[in-house]
């Protein structure tokens, strides 16, 4: 009896031990885990806002091109500017990569507005890529009010990381 | 036993259970809850103030606009809102919510006017709220409660009235008178100030306009109003001509004043004679480039032109001729560096007037010589010389070796006979002689005589002994005079080469009896002659040893020249001297004539022209034109009010037959004739003396003098002026009032005149407001009446609630401009609120 009584307790402190023991690895495998996401979120949430401002700027030269733009901008007085929003999308579909150098992400994305296209298109961004069917392990969306076509409108953007 | 084993397992199991929910309790708050910072209530924000009502594509806007209820389409939505917000809350909550449907965001957002929520989008109230961020932005002229339009107004003076001057010079004569002066534009007003000898009459452009009493005096002018004329007058070139028997302006102008535009120009009109042209003027070389003359001129005489002390032209013309003197001809005279920039004198006149005209005034000249010892060199031998010392002349006393004397008194004497035959090169005129030394002996003397001979036989008798008795001679010529008529100008050229030492007791002492002071006797004797006997006394020094201090005393006070000489100019000085008195013969300004001679003519459009170095352009705006007289005969103050700019400033001098001598501006000399020269009666006399803008500050004084002489400067006349030009503000704003109507205006002036204007034109109200000493009424709020107020205090110098008489009243031209839909200074905060 006193022998079964033994066995019992040992059997518990080894139970207890392997099960703290992954309960341990557990913990710490969660916390890490979840600081990686909230360290890349929060660059996500940060570039999101610095290229939304950017596209919501003059960009750079006011007048830009896409032989001379240096910074990437669609607005006039508040008001998006018909001739560098199609820039802007010419310039995306000519060369992509570009226009991430300009915004100086490494990250993808996708702007479009509300109930408006683009040349065509839902929005601009990352070829291949619309609102609907972004493949991405981490995202953020910024969401933005201006006036295009002289009326209020949403403007959305995405950026990603697949 | 199968109880206790069921306690253990459950006991296990229970905690494992415990220890895993520890775990999960643990690690669930660090699931990840990223921050969203959002820009949505910026850009809302913007939204509304960028995009405006006749802008947005939205179909409520387009109806309220189609219905009326929006009347600017220039306003921003933003704003569009605040004004309902004050009219109709109900369109302003529709307006706010349309827009605000645009916006597609999970975040609550609502818009504040002040305190009132205006419209929202959100899932949760703010009064739940964790975080609120907000966005604020002030709009004004909306104040609930209050008017969301007003009105302003501006009133001004209107300066299309413009004042043209014609300055004569400081004498212009003799004869019949004329002037040019142009204009461009509608002929307003024009009167005449200035001081003649004779009753005259005026003609414009030929048209007879008036006849009229001469001023009172030389110095003190009269004023003309010729506006009930105007109509003679016409656009372009006018000549105004004063008719008049041996007419002379001793100073004084023409003003005229238009409606138009004024240009600035460079020429300069010189006024015309018919008669003996005798023009004593000035003109201002402002930025000085270069110079050209043009005479108009019909003149079987010799006629000069001076500029400065330079004789640019001398010539008569055969006939009408149009004479021009360019710039390259003009500029080889005269160095512009030495005259840019100044009031210059002009001097036009005819050649040898004493030839042209039957007789100018006839000269009686006494020439007194020093006789002394001193003026006997005995150098021929060493202490020879001491002999003169002796008071002998040399070789004839007893401690002297013979000898004669080589130089001083032969040179006297050479002197004394070009002397004689200049002053008696003009017929009517004579000489006297008085020789002295420590007396006036009449050996020594010839009386006044016409005689060349006997005159030259007494200058060749003159030994040189003895002392030096100064007043003895002067005295001594003094009495010489007495058979001189009083018609005749009397001159005495008093020469010495040594200290006086011999005085007289009194002015019948030739004998030099008196131990007082010798010099002090002869300056007094030079009083003498000059205040009793109207006896021009002028004084020469003879050498180095010549008392220079006494001798320039005795010209001072006989009204006459110091004039320095030697051995080796004496007799040229004398030359030089007997010339003078003949040109002097000009009596002052004036020249005299009679019987009859055939009239020179100088018409009025001949001119000086002024090329400068750079010009200005017009002033515009309020253009006033001051005249201010002189507190007394020295000086006259003016001010320049703070808001304005000066444009130009003249002292005008009426300074009679004299010359205007000297000019002061706050203690600097802005004008000196002598600068040109001690020969008065060679040079011109500005009447008009241009006062450089540099010196002029806000109080300032100016100081006049004239003289016929560099000696016997005095003060100048009571009616001299400053006339200015000043650029005012002219210009007064209404704050924002309610209402804009306008007003009937009483307006008195400085002059206790009252006008009564409404303002503006067009008003045909019954309001009534003043600006009067004895009532001060306006209503506020009437953006006109508001306006028209604040110019008039402008206006009003002295703040006594009249406007200062300097301003005509033809220059008061009210004139209110009116906006629309200015908005008020209240202002609306608006929120922009985001929460969660």
């Amino acid at each position: 009896m006193t022998k079964k009584a033994q066995a019992w307790g040992t059997d518990l402190a080894i139970g207890f031990m392997i099960f703290s023991a992954a309960i341990v690895f557990f913990y710490f495998y969660s916390f890490n885990y979840t600081n990686e996401t909230e360290d890349m979120l929060q660059i996500l949430t940060y570039e999101g806002n610095y290229i939304a401002d950017a596209i919501m700027s003059s960009g750079s030269p006011t007048d830009w091109t896409n032989e001379t733009v240096q910074e990437i901008g669609i607005e006039d007085d508040g008001k998006i500017n018909e001739t560098k929003f199609e820039r802007f999308f010419n310039l995306t579909q000519s060369d992509y990569n570009k226009t991430k150098t300009l915004f100086q992400t490494r990250y993808d994305y996708y702007f479009f507005l509300k109930n408006e296209s683009i040349m065509g298109s839902e929005g601009i961004g990352k070829p291949g890529t619309n609102s609907t069917n972004i493949q991405a392990s981490n995202l953020i969306k910024v969401t933005r009010f201006t006036i295009y076509k002289n009326k209020p409108t949403t403007v959305y953007l995405y950026i990603f990381e697949p | 036993m199968k109880t206790k084993k069921a306690i253990f397992f459950s006991g296990d199991a229970l905690i494992a259970l415990m220890i895993i929910m520890l775990v999960l309790i643990i690690a669930v708050p660090r699931t990840y809850n990223p921050s969203t910072r959002t820009s949505i209530h910026s850009d809302t924000m913007k939204v509304l103030s960028n995009l405006k009502v006749g802008e947005i594509d939205n179909t409520q806007i387009k109806a309220l606009i189609a219905s009326g209820d929006i009347e600017d389409l220039n306003k921003s939505i933003l704003e569009q809102i605040g004004e309902f917000y004050v009219t109709d809350k109900n369109f302003a909550r529709a307006t706010a919510n349309e827009i605000l449907s645009y916006l597609d965001t999970d975040r609550n957002i609502g818009i504040w006017y002040e305190k009132e929520l205006i419209a929202s989008k959100n899932s949760t109230p703010i009064e739940n709220a964790r975080n609120i961020e907000v966005e604020r932005q002030i709009i004004s002229g909306i104040q609930e409660g209050n008017e969301t339009t007003g009105y302003s107004a501006r009133a001004y003076l209107s300066s299309d009235v413009q004042t043209e001057y014609f300055y004569f010079g400081g004498y212009v004569g003799d004869g019949n008178i004329s002037a040019n002066i142009e204009y461009e534009g509608n002929i307003t007003g024009a009167r005449i100030e200035i001081a003649t000898n004779k009753n005259f009459s005026v003609y414009i452009n030929n048209n007879y306009s008036g006849y009229y009493e001469s001023s009172t005096s030389n110095i003190i002018p009269a004023q003309y109003d010729i506006s009930s004329y105007l109509s003679n007058f016409q656009n372009g070139s006018n000549t105004i001509e004063f008719v008049g028997e041996e007419m002379r302006i001793t100073g004084g102008y023409i003003r005229i004043e238009y409606t138009g535009f004024a240009e600035e120009t460079t020429k300069q009109y010189l006024p015309g004679i018919s008669g003996l042209i005798n023009i004593y003027d000035g003109f201002y070389t402002k930025n000085l480039q270069t110079l050209a003359v043009s005479l108009h001129l019909d003149s079987p005489y010799e006629i000069f032109l001076t500029i400065g002390n330079k004789t640019i032209f001398e010539n008569s013309t055969s006939g009408e001729e149009t004479i021009t003197i360019t710039n390259a001809e003009i500029s080889s005279i005269i160095n512009y560096n030495e005259i840019a920039n100044k009031t210059v004198p002009i001097r036009i006149g005819i050649s040898n007037a004493s030839y042209v005209i039957n007789e100018t005034r006839y000269v009686d000249a006494f020439s007194v010589t020093d006789l002394s010892g001193s003026m006997c060199d005995c150098s021929q031998s060493g202490w020879f010389s001491t002999c003169k010392y002796n008071e002998e002349r040399c070789g004839t006393h007893w401690s002297c070796s013979s000898g004669v004397c080589t130089e001083g008194i032969n040179e006297a004497r050479e002197a004394n006979d070009a002397f004689i035959d200049g002053i008696l090169n003009a017929s009517g005129n004579q000489v006297g002689l008085a020789g002295y030394e420590y007396n006036a002996d009449l050996t020594e003397y010839h009386q006044l005589s016409t005689d060349n001979v006997s005159l030259k036989a007494e200058v060749a008798s003159w030994l040189a002994y003895g002392g030096t008795c100064i007043c003895c001679g002067i005295n001594r010529g003094i009495s010489g005079f007495s058979g001189s008529s009083s018609e005749k100008m009397k001159v005495m050229i008093v020469m010495s080469d040594g200290a006086a030492n011999y005085g007289c007791s009194n002015f019948n002492d030739f004998t030099g009896s008196s131990s007082g002071s010798a010099a002090q006797d002869a300056i007094d004797s030079a009083c003498e002659a000059y205040q009793n006997h109207g006896i021009t006394v002028h004084a020469i020094g003879f050498g180095s040893g010549a008392e220079e201090t006494t001798l320039q005393a005795i010209a001072a006070c006989g009204n006459g020249s110091y004039y320095a000489g030697n051995i080796s100019n004496i007799v040229a000085l004398y030359q030089q001297i007997s010339e003078e008195i003949l040109n002097a013969s000009y009596y002052e300004q004036t020249i005299s004539a009679s019987g009859s001679f055939a009239p020179a003519i100088l018409y009025p459009d001949s001119y000086i022209e002024i090329g400068q170095t750079s010009s200005e352009e017009p002033p515009r705006g309020l253009i006033l034109t001051v005249e201010e007289q002189f507190d007394n005969a020295s000086a006259g103050t003016f001010d320049i009010p703070s808001d304005a700019a000066i444009i130009s400033a003249e002292a005008i001098s009426y300074s009679g037959p004299r010359w205007t001598a000297e000019t002061w501006l706050n203690g600097n000399n802005i004008y000196q004739i002598s600068d040109y020269g001690s020969k008065y009666i060679d040079l011109g006399d500005p009447y008009a003396i241009s006062i450089p803008k540099t010196l002029i500050q806000t109080n300032n004084t100016v100081e006049i003098k004239t003289a016929t002489t560099s000696m016997n400067t005095t003060e100048g006349s009571a009616y001299n002026k400053i006339i200015y030009k000043i650029q005012k503000n002219s210009s007064s704003y209404s704050t924002i009032c309610p209402i804009i109507d306008g007003c009937s205006w009483t307006i008195e002036f400085e002059d206790n005149t009252n006008i009564t204007i409404d303002v503006p034109a067009t008003y045909n109200g019954s309001a009534k407001c003043y600006y009067t000493s004895a009532s001060q009424s306006y209503d506020p709020n009437d953006a006109l009446q508001e306006a028209t107020y604040k110019l008039l205090q402008i206006l009003d110098l002295d703040s006594n609630n009249k406007i200062d008489s300097k301003f005509s009243e033809n220059n008061l031209q009210i004139t209110p401009t009116e906006i629309k839909g200015i908005p008020f200074t209240w202002s609306t905060e608006v929120q922009i609120r985001i929460w969660d």
